[in-house]
């Protein structure tokens, strides 16, 4: 029986999208595969580490006072030193660790910080490594190493915090190279805060203003015209296989934010309104063509940035010009995008069992790479 | 080391309190559940104690003789390793500190024994006296429903059928008991025409028993199998108690269910038949199988009936036709007779068919606890289309000394239908997994350890088009 350690929450905005993640995506299927146990093991939004086996129970989370059932549980500290352990307070035994299930999301997890040191404690991970996971969470660098592999994504331009700060000016003869309307993001954020979407140029300063109190990156980009807006979940290592092209429906907003996508339903329809109101639709309802399009263009995404595991690519289609456009990679889709992957016919057990031996298969792979060498380098000092 | 521990855990008095609910005080039962398991702790799973007056009665007296013992076993220890050569004493004390939580647990049943022979016994004498006065006090049709398995299903078919027609009173749920007979006896009202009531099999006698109270005039038998062998030893002393009820009606007013084998070869000769082929005349053709309802016609000289019903199944059409027999027999025409199958639909845990997120089709049928009933269920699934067909079961209770054969027989049943099987670990599964791979079963096993969690989670095992048929359950009694 493996041991696989979820590790969720952490300081993120995305904080209880990954409670939710790691409980009912990753936590109550893994207890009915054989072969792994769960060991949760929760970040709070300061950063403290805690494993309980109460934290595998949403209701943890959603009643009672969070914050003093915390107090009264000791902290862990971990041990990177012949693998990952789980360090115990007083007469607790310490817990070597076989595996960990990455179900973090944004800032402290996802965006690569995680796995780096998962790979110091040399311990098998599910999920995009740390390289992959650092390009697909800024927006910028994804675009750059996409297009370096081909790939079409709306114009954009790229600046940071320190260049709109020493020449405001220059940047925005830049951005007059765009048309509008535009959607300025922050480069390193996820589920859609602080994107804008703006029409002129005092929106679109407005708009850049409220972006660098959140990030000191930025992009805008080009608003597809004719948009219909479909999402891609991958899987897998050296040969990734795709799920349904999933489709997401319009909604008096142009786009979703933090508000649409996790409080009212989201694009899978789930959210505190009970998953009555529907923003997606499974399969998407586009021409073959175009189908296949957003398939090739999601796995050549996936393959470009080295993602391994899973992933879920976004995707912006031009239904006149029947043109797939790039939009962004997310490493660690919510929920992990079950919804998605049961319907193309891939049980929750399955999926996270799946990625459980994708993560073997990379580590195992990963091993074989010479890493360290004799030299006498040192000789010479 | 701790599931030993836990019979000195404070919760063991309501844990074994809770299980002597469970198995309804019958000693028997409670003591095979308290002889054979180990971790105490892990007892209570499906259930809490419900804090009833003889449940009250029953934890305060344990503890009671807890305190008592604890404080003499302690005096003895004291006293022994005081007072020089009393030793032994000292020992007696431990032991008797030592073996507290299995004393206790053998020393409840004697209030339990006690209350059911000067209370318990005498009051149900005093109840069938007054539901026998009752039953006879106004001319009824009553209706009397007995067999091994399919009774409740039997009787709500009668009771929505004849219901479009007659007023119709019927004993609620599964309740069979005689105090539950005296109970309805109780509520009834004397504006009512036809009476319905099921008979449960516990010992051998009960049945005519039931049938000295409630004097019915048509007998129904749904069929004979051995889910109740642990009580009655063979099946012939379960068939002997069933077929009372025959005897009682005599063979004119008898229906017997014309596709369970056994029950066939022992019955009366005139008694009326009725199966998916043929009831009382009636020919039945036509029939239609899906996820959603069950159809077929019936014909009799002039007369068709088009009968269309939610309930799910093959083996529905001979009780529905029987109901539609029967009730064309007391009178109800044509369009009451369609109307009432036609409002005839699942009962709770009966094949009853939920669609869920996700277009996945879960088929409840946990009420089911026998071999007949496994093979009705594995028939639909070969009827029906699905993306994958998953059978789920912890295994069938009281099958005595067949147990294994009948596990076997499960286990290949199942693995010539399902592309996946789940069995909740217990006794019974090594069984089944022999029967599975002698049926060269090729689809994937999962063996789950934590029935509750299964059940609330069962969303993560499926995919959209899964077709799940859920059968038979174990309650803690059987753990």
């Amino acid at each position: 029986m493996k041991k696989v350690a979820v590790i969720f929450g952490s300081r993120s905005a995305e904080h209880d999208v990954s409670v939710v993640t790691a409980i009912n995506a990753v936590i109550s299927p893994m207890k009915l595969a054989s072969g792994y146990q769960p060991i949760p093991v929760y970040i709070d939004k300061q950063g403290h580490w805690y494993s309980d086996k109460s934290l595998g129970n949403i209701e943890f989370f959603t009643t009672g006072d969070v914050k003093q059932k915390l107090s009264k549980m000791k902290r862990i500290n971990i041990s990177l030193n012949d693998g990952l352990k789980l360090i115990k307070p007083a007469m607790a035994r310490d817990q070597a660790i076989d595996m960990v299930f990455p179900a973090t999301h944004g800032t402290f997890g996802e965006d690569g910080s995680l796995m780096g040191l998962l790979r110091m404690a040399d311990v098998p991970f599910v999920g995009c490594d740390m390289q992959a996971a650092a390009v697909a969470m800024d927006k910028g660098l994804t675009k750059i190493v996409t297009e370096a592999y081909g790939l079409q994504g709306p114009e954009y331009v790229l600046f940071s915090d320190r260049d709109y700060g020493e020449d405001p000016k220059a940047v925005h003869e830049r951005l007059a190279k765009l048309k509008f309307p535009l959607f300025v993001k922050p480069t390193h954020l996820g589920s859609s805060i602080a994107i804008t979407r703006v029409e002129n140029i005092k929106q679109l300063e407005n708009a850049i203003e409220l972006a660098l109190h959140y990030d000191n990156g930025l992009i805008v980009e080009e608003a597809v015209p004719n948009l219909i807006e479909v999402t891609v979940p991958v899987m897998g290592n050296d040969e990734p296989v795709t799920a349904l092209v999933e489709e997401a429906l319009k909604k008096d907003a142009d786009f979703f934010d933090f508000q649409t996508k996790y409080m009212q339903g989201g694009k899978k329809g789930k959210g505190k309104s009970g998953g009555k109101n529907t923003y997606s639709r499974l399969p998407a309802d586009i021409s073959k063509d175009l189908y296949k399009k957003s398939e090739e263009m999601a796995l050549a995404a996936y393959k470009a940035i080295g993602a391994s595991g899973i992933a879920r690519v976004d995707l912006l289609i031009d239904s006149k010009k029947n043109t797939v456009y790039l939009n962004e990679i997310n490493p660690l889709p919510g929920s992990l995008y079950a919804h998605n992957w049961k319907k193309a016919g891939v049980s929750g057990v399955d999926l996270v069992t799946k990625l459980l031996e994708y993560a073997q298969d990379y580590y195992n792979k990963q091993k074989k790479l010479e890493t360290v060498f004799d030299t006498n380098y040192l000789a010479q000092f | 080391v701790k599931s030993f521990l836990s019979a000195y855990k404070p919760n063991f008095v309501t844990t074994i309190v809770y299980m002597l609910q469970q198995t309804e005080y019958r000693t028997r039962y409670y003591l095979k559940w308290l002889w054979r398991t180990h971790d105490f702790a892990r007892v209570q799973t499906r259930g809490r104690l419900d804090m009833t007056t003889a449940a009250k009665a029953l934890v305060f007296g344990a503890w009671a003789l807890t305190f008592f013992v604890v404080a003499i076993g302690a005096y003895l220890v004291y006293y022994g390793l005081n007072s020089g050569d009393n030793t032994f004493l000292a020992f007696v004390g431990l032991f008797a500190i030592f073996s507290l939580p299995f004393v206790v647990a053998h020393l409840l049943l004697i209030p339990t024994w006690l209350g059911k022979f000067f209370i318990i016994t005498p009051m149900r004498g005093r109840q069938d006296v007054i539901a026998h006065g009752i039953f006879t006090s106004h001319k009824w049709k009553k209706i009397a429903v007995a067999g091994s398995f399919g009774k409740t299903t039997m009787k709500q078919i009668l009771a929505t059928v004849l219901g479009e027609g007659k007023k119709v009173a019927f004993t609620e749920a599964n309740l069979n008991t005689s105090v539950a007979h005296y109970r309805f006896a109780k509520s009834l009202t004397g504006k009512e025409e036809v009476l319905i009531v099921e008979y449960g099999e516990y010992v051998p006698g009960d049945i005519s028993g039931f049938n000295t109270t409630f004097r019915p005039d048509i007998g129904i038998i749904t069929g004979l199998n051995e889910a109740h062998l642990e009580n009655f030893g063979t099946l012939e002393a379960s068939a002997d108690n069933i077929l009372s009820l025959a005897e009682f009606v005599g063979e004119a007013g008898t229906y017997i269910n014309g596709d369970s084998e056994k029950l066939v070869m022992r019955s009366p000769n005139e008694a009326t038949t009725y199966n998916n082929k043929e009831v009382d005349g009636w020919k039945i053709s036509s029939i239609r199988v899906n996820t959603q309802k069950t159809s077929f016609t019936m014909k009799k000289a002039n007369k068709t009936i088009k009968a269309s019903s939610s309930l799910v199944g093959k083996h529905n059409v001979g009780p529905l036709a029987m109901a539609a027999a029967l009730a064309s027999n007391l009178g109800l025409d044509k369009k009451q007779i369609e109307s009432g199958l036609a409002k005839t639909e699942p009962y709770e845990h009966r094949m009853k068919p939920e669609m869920r997120k996700g277009h996945v089709l879960v088929i409840d049928d946990t009420y089911n606890g026998n071999i007949d009933g496994v093979r009705v269920g594995v028939e639909f699934l070969s009827d029906i289309n699905a993306k994958r067909k998953i059978y789920v079961t912890p295994g069938l209770v009281e099958q005595g000394k067949r147990s294994q054969a009948v596990h076997q027989e499960l286990g290949q049943l199942v693995g010539k239908v399902a592309d996946m099987v789940v069995l909740m670990k217990n006794s019974a599964t090594e069984d089944i997994k022999v029967g599975l791979k002698k049926s060269k079963f090729k689809g994937k096993l999962m063996e789950i350890d934590d029935p509750l969690h299964f059940y609330t989670n069962l969303d993560q095992i499926t995919v959209s088009g899964d077709v799940v048929l859920m059968q038979n359950d174990w309650t803690d009694a059987y753990h």
